[in-house]
């Protein structure tokens, strides 16, 4: 859009650029549907299905906005993989027996599988509800609070809006993390623990393999699997909370201008620590009905320990450069297989897990290349982390099948500056004390300078300072907050005042039924006296 | 590289510190085992045998057996002719591994003890077991002779466990699992691993579907080119 464009659009349809740029540096894909007073824009959050609907409304003091969130429903599909989950552990505990059955023969328990050997149904059924709740709760507010920022950065009348910075609460950012992490650490769990699924003929050979017992192989299987969910969900999880922390900073450039850099480190380092410990406690918290079935005091400390200490190691890696933690986590795996192979010399319990780690290396090596879906996405303009380390990105999927264009969000920094300096003009024109011209008022109806006057006295009776186009509308809510106990009189009033609006601003407005409005100002006017 | 050769240094120290915390032995204690053997009616001999209850393969294990006359008649004395062991395996139908220890020994007193030290080998093939203690004892009265046996570790007692391989192997690594569990657990371990790596493969997807498009236009631009 070039300047000369911009200088002859209508309020309405800078309103409507004007939601369309801010919503598009969210990271929305936008539509727009424009009438003669009213104009509506659509968003949607890329390659996942938010809605955000603004409409736009041409009124006489200048352009009002709406913003409603749409298609809620949307949120609740982060509930999809426990709600698999719930399915499974219900049946388990209405049939017991079916597990043991499709073992014998089929050869593998799909409920051992995917619930864990000793599953505590009843337990496991609780905590799902309770996690799957706090993932979508979070989720809708997270949205909610997005659109509040919308709203907020477009009061009523679009040209006094103010450019807040917006700031996301760390705790939704934490949770959102979670949310990937968990489902990594599940599946990577179900991975080491599939082998004691299968059926018991199958398992007696497995166990002689190792020449111990399955209590043993078990024991050393839990132990090395407590260590690899630490290690390697904490270091995850850093990644993704620092790209959240660098995407929240990209779409305000002033708040990384204001932190001193000392400081900041600090405070990154102290909020990685707090949501590794919270992701490690919502794993303890879920696997322990599922595959940690008899966890010591002691283990649960020691994989606190291993999950700080790898948080904050981590954070300097990812300070040196994001891919070292790969590196990292590579050598970890490789190194933990030598020193199991000797410690297995007095008791093969670790047997299992030597075999099982030489694949891990494959797994974390494929969880290095999800990286570049970040990058890929960047490029297309979407700017989400929630996407990295995300196993089950369906929407994306869809996407990709619906070969939707996208439009970019790269030229957005750009269109945002201009309308800050449009508004700057603009604004200068509003802060300006309000001039009534009572000679174009008088030429719209008879009684239009009486309602004026009496307004310009009610007024009086409410503040003594000058008032503006911004302060008015503060005014007349203030108004109305005054006359909450008489109902009909307030609903009179609302229609006062958008009679007021006409009167001072609509240049082609004709008053007609005037003295009904005299009326109802004088009412007001007595009420506002008995209480100011 | 400074780096690197420090996260190395790192992992090696925690991962060796964290498996240490892990690896306990409990140290092996000798179990004694003593039963009460009536020879006829005026003669009673106490028998007690010590060893421990975990043999390592390959190893010689002490037994001690002590057999300690506790009622005998007067003018009576007790002839052991010898004590025999023998392993009893899970599984078999017979004894194997009969040893037997010549002793021709008289016991004449109440109180008065004999005692044997002996070193035995853990049976191979197995992986526990337990012992029959035979005593061949005749008191002078008694016509003919009889062979009087106990358990060692005992009806209640647990089996003798055998720990293999201690000493023999540094690395205990019997490698891939059996062919049953391998096929079945590679299939969900492939699966599971192209969930995780799915949005890599999306990536994956969109850059080849990206090129071909372009090559498809770049085909057309020179084709093109070419009728002009």
């Amino acid at each position: 859009m070039s300047k000369t464009e911009t200088k002859q659009q209508s309020p309405l349809e800078r309103g409507v650029r004007k939601i369309d740029v801010l919503m598009r540096s969210f990271g929305m894909r936008t539509r727009m549907f424009k009438g003669k007073t009213r104009g509506i824009v659509k968003g949607t959050r890329k390659v996942y299905p938010h809605e955000v609907n603004a409409t736009i409304v041409e009124t006489a003091r200048g352009v009002g906005i709406k913003i409603k969130m749409e298609k809620l429903w949307y949120s609740f599909l982060k509930g999809i993989p426990f709600l698999f989950l719930i399915i499974l552990s219900l049946i388990q505990l209405i049939t017991p027996k079916i597990g043991d059955n499709m073992a014998e023969n089929v050869g593998f328990n799909l409920f051992a599988l995917f619930l864990g050997i000793e599953t505590k149904s009843i337990g496991l059924l609780i905590t799902l509800f309770i996690i799957g709740g706090i993932f979508i709760v979070s989720e809708i507010t997270e949205r909610t609070i997005r659109l509040r920022y919308l709203q907020d950065r477009m009061p009523r009348f679009l040209s006094g809006a103010e450019w807040t910075t917006a700031d996301s609460p760390l705790l939704l950012d934490i949770i959102s993390s979670i949310n990937n992490i968990l489902w990594i650490a599940y599946l990577i769990l179900v991975i080491v623990f599939a082998p004691f699924s299968f059926s018991s003929e199958i398992i007696e050979k497995f166990v002689t393999v190792y020449q111990t017992s399955l209590a043993n192989l078990l024991e050393g299987t839990m132990f090395v699997s407590l260590l690899d969910v630490s290690i390697i969900s904490s270091m995850l999880f850093t990644i993704l909370l620092l790209n959240y922390k660098s995407f929240r900073e990209e779409i305000d450039s002033k708040q990384r201008a204001s932190r001193v850099k000392v400081d900041y480190a600090t405070t990154q380092l102290l909020e990685v620590v707090f949501g590794s410990i919270t992701l490690i406690t919502f794993e303890i918290v879920l696997f322990s009905f599922m595959f940690w079935t008899d966890l010591t005091l002691i283990q649960i400390i020691m994989t606190y320990c291993v999950t700080v200490s790898s948080s904050i190691l981590s954070v300097w890696l990812y300070w040196q450069k994001e891919n070292y933690i790969f590196i990292f986590l590579e050598i970890w795996l490789f190194l933990s297989i030598v020193v199991m192979v000797f410690s297995n010399a007095n008791n093969p319990k670790f047997s299992w897990m030597i075999i099982c780690h030489l694949f891990l290396i494959l797994t974390v090596l494929g969880l290095y290349f999800n990286q570049f879906i970040k990058s890929y996405l960047e490029e297309k303009g979407i700017y989400e982390p929630s996407w990295m380390f995300n196993s089950f990105p369906i929407f994306a999927i869809i996407e990709v099948l619906k070969k939707a264009k996208v439009r970019t969000t790269k030229g957005v920094e750009k269109e945002l500056e201009e309308i800050r300096t449009e508004e700057l003009t603009e604004k200068i024109k509003e802060r300006s004390p309000l001039i009534i011209p009572l000679k174009k008022i008088t030429n719209k109806g008879k009684d239009a300078k009486k309602i004026i006057n009496t307004y310009q006295k009610i007024i009086d009776r409410i503040t003594k300072k000058d008032v503006n186009i911004i302060t008015l509308s503060v005014i007349n809510e203030e108004i109305l907050a005054l006359i909450q106990d008489e109902e009909k009189l307030r609903k009179k009033v609302q229609n006062l005042f958008q009679i007021i609006d006409h009167l001072l601003w609509d240049e082609s407005y004709i008053l007609k039924d005037g003295s009904k409005y005299v009326e109802i100002a004088e009412q007001l006017y007595s009420a506002i006296l008995k209480v100011r | 590289m400074k780096q690197i050769t420090k996260f190395i240094i790192f992992s090696i120290f925690a991962s060796l510190i964290i498996f240490q915390f892990n690896n306990v032995n409990a140290k092996e204690t000798v179990f004694t085992a003593t039963e009460i053997i009536d020879i006829n009616e005026t003669t009673q001999i106490t028998v007690s045998m010590a060893a421990p209850l975990t043999w390592e393969i390959n190893t010689g294990i002490n037994i001690s057996v002590s057999i300690k006359l506790s009622q005998i008649a007067q003018n009576d004395s007790l002839f052991i002719t010898y004590i025999k062991t023998e392993y009893n395996i899970p599984g078999k139908q017979f004894p194997e591994n009969q040893q037997i220890s010549i002793i021709e020994d008289n016991l004449t007193y109440i109180g008065e003890e004999f005692n044997i030290n002996q070193t035995r080998y853990a049976p191979e093939n197995t992986d526990e077991f337990n012992i029959t203690l035979s005593i061949l004892a005749q008191t002078v009265n008694m016509t003919n002779t009889e062979e009087f046996s106990m358990d060692f570790p005992g009806k209640d007692e647990d089996n003798i466990i055998i720990k293999k391989n201690l000493v023999i192997p540094v690395i205990n690594l019997p490698g891939f699992p059996n062919i049953e569990t391998f096929s079945r657990w590679i299939i969900i371990f492939i699966v599971i691993q192209l969930i995780i790596m799915s949005p890599a493969i999306l990536v994956l997807y969109f850059k080849i579907s990206k090129q071909k498009t372009r090559s498809r236009s770049q085909r057309k631009k020179k084709r093109r080119g070419e009728n002009e």
